[in-house]
């Protein structure tokens, strides 16, 4: 049996957020487009190794470019999603959906 | 260039493309913020921490390279994090025992610094051990040899012996040189400025071994005029410009002298080293035979490699034991050598045992302070320890958590006491006595703080083993009654209150001693008298007549102001020290020491100092006059069976008549036995050097003595004008230093033992729970549940305090060495610290005891 891996929380918020982005996807702009669309601010420091963690896993790739002036001359280090990421990004939706089947009408209940 | 912060970062993250986006994302962020260097490098080194932890997390692990963490890595990893868990669930605890060992390593860690700057540091010159002082040592005229240890009959050397010294061949020495104090005249841009320094051989700095700063030190011939400034000086003067070293010159004392080079400040030696360096050429005047009885050079030696002190010692005793038969003067004395660095520090080694005593007291206190919190904390945990290991739970297992989590607390008890420390040590600095060698360059002091983690941690860890490896540990959940399981706590309890009672004792004895010479009677009072000291250049005032002529004139341009006007030249307590001889005429061969003063007329009026027989000086005791005399009743006592009034007496060579005799005055301080004096009419021995003394009339102004100066010579310089009293609070400084630091730390470890009583009582408290709401249903009184809980408090306190009242015996011989003649066990002193532990002890039983008393016993009997 296949060793099954679950997206954390954060893990599927940068995916979406690479996604949103393109090809526009560095670690700047997923900070910037995290904060806009989640409305929260991500620790610095978590997003740059979940980052590298999802590449590690293979969710991600990455490449280098756009060296500018206000970068002192550093290049921008891109991210894009990959087939695996497109595909644990599903599994996590249909997993997180399949939870909450007959589950609306009671939490709303609750709420209230 | 890469910064520091980022090639930390290149070797945390390792991957070179993750590296390089990350660090331009930073730079992008700061740059947009518009935040400077300093914020980038606070976000360079978070980023570093996140990458660390996340190489720790269960899934994460950016290590270079993507090597896997190894089991046992990861499993270590869980035990220091569930050990972190575990201790921030006790905030209570965790605090008291990082502050504890905060408190007691912290304070002990700033003691130990300055113990260790001050003593065990070797001197800043080059192979220091072969520098030696060297000293003429009067011999014992019975046995011809050295009394006792030597130190109260050693010398300084004069002129013509130092020309004796260098002139001669040594098997020991190398080179020597003399050093002095010295006050000049620096004329610039049309005003004088008065510069303090040394002048000293001119081969001082090779016999120190010191490296010029810039430039180089003194030409070896005689007779050219070269000055070396002090690093600081030359900043404050010149800017630092390295160009006015070795063509720049300097006009002091009306002669332009070259400035050849600069030396590094805070040296330990000489102390009185100021701003300038002059070199010191004998003159023949300074060489004629009536000199050899001038002691007043400070020597210091260079010893050949290789060369043992006794040997020179022996080698230069011997020489100057030889000059005897040729210089009456030298008859009599011998001469020794003392290492410079145990030299310099003996005034305060007395001091520094009694620091380093009272901070080993308090580590000591810390510690049991530890071990009891960390007791009473397993004995509460007996219970979930067991299920655990009924669980499965391996044994080594269960120790390695008690590691992780001593390690936690030994970690950051250290970081905490490394940050105490270093706050600490500020204050200390301030407070210490400026005379204390090299005080002004202590620093945290590496060695120290290396040797109390290292100790700290070894302790933590052992500690850990022992508690978890104890027979009866977490085997069996309550096979020994709560009294039983608290006796290792008790002792402890009774430990600390012992040691605190040590500290306090000593503290207050302290105190008393401090107290007793505060009040004790100095033989003058000077209160409300202001003082400034007055020198006159020597060109302008090379004659007696102009001297007294400028003195007289000051004196009264302030008089006239209402206000009563002295000068003299060695008033008390100012640190100044004229040894110079008497006798009488039938002592005839018999040459005594004493202190010297030339006073103005109203000296003893102004000063305090009452008269006791004969008269005071006047009017009539002016140059032509018969050479008058006025000494102390000390010199009196000593030397004279009769009335001493009317009699002869030689002082410096000159026949006197003794014309009064005045009170004794402690010269050297209150603690200081008052040495004979003898004061002579200012108008028969006019000095370049004069104290001026005023007690004020009404609408005097500080400004007054420098106006009245300028009103009759522009040209001499004039310091601030001061309370007299700063001399005596300038004496009372090391005292003070020391005084301050013992109640701290008494203050401190008395804050402990509170803390490690009512750890105590409240688990002894809480394990008697059941019992307690027995003896409440069963009627008891709340009152009588809270005193019995208060009792057993007080009962080890008692204890305790009997232990440490013994112990403080073992103090006396100790403050006798630092100088403290207060007997640590007076009654009244041991009744206060009896008191203050008492009371203290109530009050860290008080709680629990609270807790106690209003025991529900439904609630109680319910418990397990």
């Amino acid at each position: 049996m296949d060793k099954v891996t679950y997206l954390g929380e954060l893990e599927q918020m940068l995916l979406w957020a690479v996604l949103r982005l393109d090809d526009r996807a560095y670690g700047l702009a997923v900070r910037d487009e995290l904060e806009a669309t989640a409305g929260r601010s991500v620790a610095r420091g978590a997003v740059y190794t979940t980052l590298d963690r999802l590449v590690r896993k293979g969710y991600l790739e990455s490449w280098l470019a756009d060296a500018d002036e206000s970068r002192a001359g550093r290049p921008r280090r891109y991210f894009r999603i990959t087939p695996d990421g497109q595909r644990a990004l599903r599994e996590a939706r249909a997993a997180f959906e399949s939870l909450w089947t007959g589950l609306e009408d009671a939490v709303e209940e609750r709420s209230r | 260039m890469i910064r520091p912060s980022e090639w930390l970062l290149r070797r945390v993250v390792g991957d070179a493309s993750a590296y390089n986006g990350l660090v331009g994302d930073l730079r992008e962020e700061t740059a947009r913020a518009g935040r400077g260097g300093l914020a980038y490098d606070r976000a360079v080194l978070g980023m570093c921490i996140s990458y660390l932890t996340d190489r720790f997390r269960p899934g994460g692990g950016t290590l270079p390279g993507g090597r896997d963490h190894e089991p046992g890595w990861r499993s270590v990893v869980n035990d220091v994090v569930a050990a972190s868990r575990r201790l921030r669930r006790r905030p209570a605890f965790t605090v008291s025992v990082v502050g504890t060992l905060a408190l007691g390593f912290g304070a002990a860690g700033a003691v130990l610094s300055v113990a260790y700057g001050v003593w065990w540091k070797p001197l800043p010159f080059g192979n220091p051990a072969e520098i030696v002082r060297v000293y003429e040592v009067k011999l014992d005229a019975d046995s011809g040899s050295i009394a006792g240890d030597g130190v109260a009959s050693r010398s300084r050397m004069s002129p013509p012996l130092l020309a004796d010294l260098r002139a001669a061949r040594w098997d020991t020495v190398e080179e020597f040189a003399s050093v002095s104090g010295l006050a000049v005249d620096w004329r610039v841009e049309g005003e004088s400025r008065r510069l303090s320094g040394v002048t000293a051989s001119r081969g001082v700095f090779e016999v120190l071994q010191l490296r010029p700063v810039v430039g180089r030190w003194f030409s070896p011939e005689p007779g050219t005029n070269e000055v070396v400034l002090s690093a600081q000086f030359w900043v404050d003067a010149f800017g630092g410009d390295p160009a006015v070293v070795g063509q720049g010159t300097m006009e002091l004392d009306g002669e332009p002298f070259l400035i050849v080079g600069v030396a590094s400040d805070g040296l330990p030696y000489p102390q009185a080293a100021g701003q300038v360096w002059l070199p010191s050429d004998p003159d023949p005047q300074q060489l004629s035979e009536g000199m050899r009885g001038a002691r007043y050079l400070d020597v210091v030696a260079r010893l050949r490699p290789d060369v043992t002190i006794t040997s020179a010692a022996g080698e230069l005793d011997a020489f100057v034991r030889n000059l005897g038969d040729d210089h009456p003067n030298h008859r009599g004395w011998g001469a020794t050598a003392i290492p410079l660095r145990s030299d310099l520090i003996r005034p305060f080694l007395g001091i520094m045992r009694l620091l380093v005593t009272a901070a080993a007291l308090f580590l000591l206190i810390a510690c049991a302070n530890t071990a009891a919190l960390l007791t009473a904390r397993r004995e509460r945990e007996r219970t979930e320890l067991a299920i655990r290991r009924a669980l499965g739970a391996s044994r080594w297992r269960l120790v390695r958590g008690e590691l992780a989590e001593l390690t936690w607390l030994a970690g950051s008890g250290a970081v905490s006491a490394a940050v105490l420390a270093y706050w600490v040590l500020t204050p200390l600095r301030q407070l210490a006595p400026s005379d204390v060698p090299r005080i002004a360059g202590i620093q945290l002091a590496p060695l120290v703080v290396l040797a109390l983690t290292a100790t700290l941690f070894v302790a933590a860890w052992a500690s850990a083993l022992l508690g978890v490896l104890r027979p009866d540990s977490a085997i069996a959940g309550r096979s020994r009654s709560v009294a039983g399981r608290a006796s290792g706590l008790t002792a402890l309890t009774v430990v600390q209150v012992a040691l605190t009672t040590i500290l306090l004792i000593g503290g207050a004895a302290l105190a008393d001693h401090f107290r007793g010479l505060a009040g004790a009677d100095p033989g003058f009072d000077a209160e409300g008298v202001m003082t400034a000291p007055v020198v006159l250049g020597a060109e302008s005032y090379d004659e007696a007549p102009r001297r007294l002529q400028f003195f007289d004139a000051l004196i009264e341009r302030l008089e006239r102001g209402g206000h009563a006007v002295a000068v003299a030249t060695n008033p008390p307590v100012a640190g100044i020290n004229m040894r110079f001889g008497y006798r009488a005429g039938d002592w005839e061969e018999e040459q005594f020491w004493g202190q010297y003063h030339t006073v103005s007329e109203r000296y003893f009026e102004v000063m305090g100092i009452p008269l006791v027989a004969g008269r005071l000086f006047g009017s009539d005791d002016h140059v032509e006059a018969a050479p008058a005399v006025i000494i102390s009743e000390r010199l009196a006592e000593e030397h004279f069976d009769t009335d001493p009034i009317g009699q002869e007496m030689i002082v410096v060579g000159t026949s006197r008549e003794i014309v009064g005799v005045v009170g004794s005055v402690r010269h050297f301080g209150p603690d200081q036995e008052a040495p004979p004096e003898m004061y002579v009419p200012m108008a028969q021995d006019t000095w370049l050097l004069g104290h001026v003394v005023v007690r004020p009339g009404a609408g005097f102004a500080a400004t007054d003595v420098r106006n009245a100066v300028a009103a009759i010579d522009t040209e001499v310089p004039v310091d601030a004008l001061f309370p007299y009293d700063t001399f005596v609070r300038t004496w009372f400084a090391p005292l003070r230093f020391q005084l301050v630091i013992v109640s701290l730390l008494a203050a401190t470890g008395t804050l402990l033992a509170i803390v490690g009583l009512y750890a105590l009582i409240a688990y002894v408290v809480a394990g008697r729970t059941r019992e307690i709401g027995i003896r409440v249903a069963l009627g008891e009184s709340t009152r009588s549940v809270f005193s019995s809980v208060v009792r057993r408090g007080l009962v080890l306190a008692v204890m305790g305090l009997a232990t440490g009242g013994l112990a403080a015996f073992w103090l006396r011989g100790l403050m006798g060495a630092a100088g403290v003649d207060a007997t640590p066990e007076s009654p009244r002193v041991l009744l206060a610290v009896a008191m203050l532990v008492l009371v203290a002890t109530t009050a860290a039983c008080s709680w629990p005891a609270r807790r106690a008393a209003r025991v529900d016993p439904a609630t109680a009997l319910r418990a397990d």
